[in-house]
């Protein structure tokens, strides 16, 4: 509701600045001239067109082009400054303003509506890898599940293989949970208008419930983390942040090898703030960078490696983090290992005194 | 130490999940009994009187904070909510009607049974009360709130709180083990009235975990439960998380 209302009021500006424009110009060459102004119409009907390209639908071309006519029989054709309906060339006028206009006005629509398909391609063609991701990553866990269960099934198994093959299967499980609530995130943001419960949250609270809930899964790696002097308070939707620190520190267990420690490292720049995750791992070489950051939806002979893909997570990190208007980039970190840093949007803050009521 | 055993009411509609929380809580050494939708687990309630209730929020046929709400009408048994994550917001509105506390799921039966545990005790024996109205004190770990004097000691250091930081502190202390929302924090320290913009809060709660903890980013006496609301540690679990906070107190 309120886009539209922008939207027309955009519109509208634009009508004016135009048809305005051409009213000026024609003055000034009516000026030069004082006569019968020959460019007039020709200054018009650009104008009647540049309304039509640049504004939505059909309306503002055709006032563009009634307006355009009535400007151009009133002020520069003679009688100046009255209105001549017998001026021979009138009615000849009006229809070629009005055909520019309709025909730029279809153009358009039509150029927006291949876009708007052509994205639409594209979305469903990110669906169908993404899908195709999933299923690859659960399938391994689910088998693996299944197997384990049915063997517990059977009485001959010793109390110890019993116990591992149940701790299999937590593991699994849990490995299922984290992928769903990625998916979940995944759906809540692709599912279009009511998406993120921005909020100013206090960035250390939300790096310190994410350590947390990290430090719950079995393999977790310690976290060193910046603490800012200031407190930082990031329009944000803290929940998936959350998540986001919680796929990298993940990533980082799974996948870098030989990291010991995990840093955590916060920058503030005048208008966005960093968060870098880094290891002191083996590092990943920069040509795999841009692959990673799109997603890692890898090809079938890739993903051969490593079940644990993290092609799924990094990719709904990506996601969350575009959708709060920030990016994600990755190098080298300090530390030995890799950096993968997120920027989020931030406004300095003008410090209000403390205790007010 | 078994008198009598407490009887817990599961409110649940999906099979499994139910039957793993009923043979969790047996396995326990708790009296479970089961319901399956809303209407049921009312009639359940008020004919067999349960100690705690377990409420999952996604009911098919009842809305759960309207059976919060029924039940707070004439009783005040604790209620531990279940819900899934990125339910943030039913979370809070459940804690706001009267629950008591809530557990995300996927959790395990550690998790669920600590809950449990820290829902009775506060009907039963009121022991931080007791221990706050008789010491006039709230300690956890390191970390004393003198109700007497104003203030909060860390290893018996008084730490400076400004009056609404110490009010802040204060109530989570009288609540410890429970998650406290951001409305309810707010409604307790600056009235009916308080505006609904939660900044202000955010921003004495990292002052005080300045003050108060060694890490701020690892908070060990102040919890965040992230989009609900702030939780103090209990000195149970300063025992058993191990990882982080080794503190003996004699």
């Amino acid at each position: 509701m309120k886009q539209k209302r922008k939207r027309w009021l955009l519109d509208l500006a634009l009508f004016m600045s135009i048809l305005g424009g051409a009213v000026m110009l024609s003055m000034v060459l009516s000026g030069v001239n004082d006569d019968n102004n020959p460019f007039a119409m020709a200054v018009f009907i650009l104008a009647v067109a540049l309304v039509a390209r640049f504004t939505t639908g059909y309306a503002w071309g055709i006032a563009a082009s009634l307006v355009g006519t009535f400007c151009v029989n009133y002020i520069f054709t003679y009688p100046f400054w009255a209105f001549d309906i017998t001026y021979p060339g009138y009615p000849l006028t009006v229809a070629v303003m009005l055909i520019v206009s309709i025909l730029i006005s279809a153009l358009t629509t039509q150029i927006k509506l291949q876009e708007r398909l052509r994205y639409e391609a594209e979305r469903e063609k990110m669906h169908a890898n993404l899908l195709r991701a999933i299923a690859h990553d659960i399938r391994t866990p689910l088998a693996a599940m299944l197997g384990a269960s049915s063997a517990l099934q059977e009485q001959s198994l010793s109390p110890e293989d019993q116990q591992t093959l149940i701790g299999n299967i937590h593991n699994d499980a849990q490995w299922l949970v984290r992928v769903t609530e990625n998916l979940l995130s995944v759906t809540r943001l692709t599912a279009g208008s009511v998406t993120l419960k921005k909020q100013d949250e206090v960035l250390e609270e939300i790096i310190g419930s994410a350590i947390l809930k990290y430090h719950r899964s079995e393999n977790a790696l310690p976290v060193t983390a910046d603490m800012p002097e200031r407190i930082l308070l990031v329009p944000m939707d803290g929940v998936l942040i959350e998540q986001v620190l919680i796929n990298l520190f993940d990533n980082v267990s799974a996948h870098a090898q030989g990291a010991t420690r995990i840093w955590l490292h916060i920058r503030t720049e005048a208008d966005r703030v960093a968060v870098s995750v880094e290891d002191d791992g083996a590092g990943i070489p920069a040509a795999q960078w841009p692959r990673i950051l799109a997603g890692g939806v890898q090809s079938e002979h890739q993903r051969m490696d490593d079940r644990r893909n993290m092609g799924i997570g990094l990719s709904v990190c990506a996601s969350i983090i575009r959708a709060h208007g920030g990016n994600m980039t990755m190098e080298n970190s300090a530390h030995g290992g890799a950096a993968l840093r997120f920027w989020l949007p931030w406004q300095e803050e003008k410090s209000d005194g403390d205790d007010q009521k | 130490m078994a008198t009598i055993k407490s009887k817990i009411l599961v409110i649940e509609d999906d099979r499994s999940i139910r039957m793993f929380l009923k043979t969790t809580l047996a396995a326990a050494g708790y009296d479970a009994i089961t319901a399956d939708d809303g209407r049921s687990a009312l009639s359940v309630i008020s004919s067999h009187c349960p100690d705690c209730i377990l409420l999952d929020l996604g009911l098919p046929d009842m809305d759960g904070s309207e059976i919060i709400k029924s039940v707070r009408s004439w009783t005040s048994t604790p209620i531990v909510v279940i819900s899934a994550r990125s339910m943030e917001q039913d979370k809070a509105e459940a804690l706001d009607a009267g629950a008591d506390d809530y557990i995300t799921k996927p959790f395990g039966a550690v998790e669920l049974l600590a809950r449990i545990r820290t829902a009775l005790r506060h009907t039963y024996t009121q022991a931080e009360k007791d221990e706050i109205s008789l010491h006039g004190s709230y300690r956890v770990g390191d970390m004393e709130i003198d109700y007497k004097r104003y203030r909060v000691l860390v290893d018996g250091q008084d730490i400076h709180l400004t009056p609404n930081e110490f009010r802040i502190v204060a109530l989570l202390g009288r609540n410890a083990g429970r998650v406290m929302t951001y409305k309810v924090i707010l409604r307790e320290l600056w009235g009916p009235a308080a505006s609904m913009d939660n900044k202000i809060l955010r921003v004495h709660m990292a002052s005080i975990r300045r003050k108060m903890e060694v890490n701020p980013n690892e908070p060990r006496y102040i919890f965040t439960e992230v989009g609900v609301g702030y939780r103090m540690a209990e000195e149970t679990e300063m025992k058993t998380d191990g990882d982080t906070a080794c503190i003996d107190k004699g």
